[in-house]
């Protein structure tokens, strides 16, 4: 059980953009999926058609055919074999896309298969850099020990996207285990950013890192940041800069930024990460 | 100190008698006569053309603490209990720029189900204070639609209505300041709405001693005890489980808002702020009191949050 008295205010208001948040990373796993969920029953299909009918809508029945979302927990569960055993305060999960099985709460089933789970939520609607907010919520949660964070792209949305790059290729996830404490992770969101503004804000910034550009982020002269870039893969959305940790954790780098835009939203989230946490694995 | 700065309800103005939504719910007559004998479900509130979009703007339209401090506001925050709005319609930034605060940052919480409001609450205090900033504002989103046949009721328990709140939450000031908050997860119930059999008898026969063990967990860290609460702001699920509930912590029962349940019956996460615009209407609460909102989530998360008014 989760109880608490409200915070204290702290001390000193903040006046820049930038939070540090206590989370040091210590462990992140990525990985793909197949799509193998079979079609969904009457009674989903049924859900979906009323949750798209409700905004003018109408479902893919050509898709819903060959395969059907994915519930969060169950893309999850490969990776939660690899996290190093130990109790687990806080899971917070970040999506865009919709979860597999809404019937259901895929957050409450991580309080029953990992230990020491005091509470769960997840985070979405903020796009492709849903799994930013996910970090700051985790990082201003008052956690103790181990906070794992959840990154998942669904890749079967039951009904028309506009914009076929706002599905992802594939299912991802990334599994992110931190531990409170310290100051390893730099933070910034900025919300009504046009593209044109993206980077100067990220010049703002100051990375003295490589940088993780995710594929939300709109053409630029990203060479003006003066540090090494880190393409990533494209197909993914919100996993999209989070997929090149588990590389990144190995690869001799004292911290990396990781960035990523939102265009539909307007959003821009930035996060730096100490990569000098002890991996726990 | 996390504090509740105003309170927006909005209900739909159609109001539909559950006798007459019997049929598109599956219910007998003697079913829906249970409902409102045993159960106190009478009617609830429905917009069948609207949107979850309008049923927060209806609700954001009457808040009019947020007049004119448009600018503080740092946050915008839904909190759901179901996926509803399709992929990508995003009903939270909708609004968000709807009401000028293109500035905020705005996200939707949920796996807390219908308890994902106390949960919000609970997070945007923390963003609050962590930004150091006795000037800024959350502004929070709760209440959906109930659009489909698994979305109108919990079979056997209660029949879902539409209805929103706006909520401002600030640190600090002078009016509802929350003193504490609990909340536990029972992922053995995770099915949530497709919980059968065993599980769900289990689940019915826990219900009480879980949504108590929250409300004692809260109560014992505010230093009152349930009987010295003024009221409770209830989910509106039904009377007969609050009855019990009420024997069952020793409160008088009419400490809880009922007045609700058989007007709007259950506005998914709504109904514990829903009931306070209706406490404030009625004079319900006095400068001092110690009062309680308590919700439950399908899936199954008990949660309950110590408020001072």
């Amino acid at each position: 059980m989760y109880v608490a008295a409200p915070p204290a205010m702290a001390e000193t208001r903040r006046d820049t953009p930038t939070v540090s948040l206590p989370l040091r990373l210590t462990g992140a796993h990525h990985q793909t999926f197949a799509t193998t969920a079979g079609p969904p029953d009457h009674d989903l299909r049924r859900y979906w058609h009323d949750a798209a009918a409700g905004y003018g809508r109408s479902l893919r029945d050509d898709t819903l055919t060959l395969a059907r979302p994915v519930a969060f927990d169950v893309l999850a569960a490969p990776l939660l074999a690899k996290l190093a055993p130990g109790p687990i305060d806080l899971v917070v999960l970040a999506h865009a896309t919709p979860e597999g099985e809404p019937r259901a709460s895929a957050g409450c089933v991580f309080t029953e298969r990992l230990p020491g789970v005091r509470t769960t939520f997840s985070v979405t609607e903020q796009g492709r850099t849903s799994a930013f907010a996910a970090l700051l919520l985790a990082g201003t949660f008052p956690a103790r020990g181990r906070v794992l964070v959840l990154v998942l792209d669904q890749s079967v949305v039951p009904w028309e996207v506009p914009d076929a790059t706002d599905v992802p290729a594939v299912d991802a996830v990334v599994a992110l285990l931190f531990e409170t404490g310290g100051s390893g992770v730099r933070w910034e969101h900025h919300a009504g950013v046009t593209p044109g503004e993206v980077v100067p804000v990220l010049t703002s910034f100051a990375p003295d890192t490589p940088a993780v550009l995710g594929q939300g982020m709109p053409a630029g002269d990203y060479d003006r940041l003066g540090v090494p870039l880190i393409a990533t893969a494209p197909g993914l959305l919100c996993t999209s800069a989070w997929a090149q940790l588990p590389g990144l954790m190995t690869g001799g780098h004292e911290r990396v930024l990781l960035a990523d835009y939102d265009a539909t939203l307007r959003s821009l989230s930035l996060a730096e990460i100490d990569l000098r946490a002890r991996p726990d694995e | 100190m996390t504090a509740i700065e105003a309170v927006s309800a909005y209900l739909p103005p159609a109001r539909v008698p559950i006798t007459e939504l019997a049929a598109e719910l599956g219910l007998s007559d003697r079913q829906a006569a249970l409902y409102r004998r045993y159960y106190g479900l009478d009617t609830v509130c429905l917009d069948p053309g609207g949107t979850l979009t309008d049923l927060m703007l209806g609700a954001a339209g009457k808040l009019d603490a947020l007049r004119g401090r448009e600018h503080q506001v740092r946050y915008v925050i839904q909190a759901r209990t179901l996926e509803c709005p399709p992929y990508p319609v995003n009903p939270v930034h909708d609004v968000r720029d709807a009401l000028g605060l293109r500035h905020a940052a705005a996200f939707t919480v949920m796996q807390h189900a219908c308890a994902s409001g106390l949960l919000a609450v609970d997070l945007a205090g923390r963003l609050l204070a962590a930004g150091g900033d006795p000037d800024g504002l959350a502004l929070l989103f709760v209440g959906e639609k109930a659009f489909t046949p698994i979305a109108r009721q919990i079979p056997g328990t209660t029949v879902m209505g539409e209805g929103s709140a706006a909520v401002l939450i600030r640190h600090g000031g002078t009016r509802d300041r929350v003193v504490s908050y609990a909340t536990r997860s029972h992922g053995r119930f995770s099915d949530g709405l497709l919980l059968t059999g065993p599980a769900a008898e289990e689940f019915e026969l826990r219900y009480l001693d879980a949504l108590a063990e929250v409300i004692q967990a809260a109560t014992s860290h505010a230093g009152v005890s349930p009987s010295e609460l003024s009221l409770v702001l209830p989910h509106n699920v039904n009377r007969l489980s609050w009855i019990r509930l009420a024997r069952r912590i020793g409160l008088p029962v009419d400490r809880v808002l009922l007045d609700n349940v058989p007007l709007t019956g259950h506005c998914f996460g709504a109904d514990p702020f829903i009931n306070y615009a209706t406490a404030i209407e009625l004079g319900r609460l006095r400068a001092g009191d110690h009062y309680l909102m308590a919700a439950v989530g399908l899936g199954a998360t008990f949660s309950a949050m110590v408020l001072q008014h």
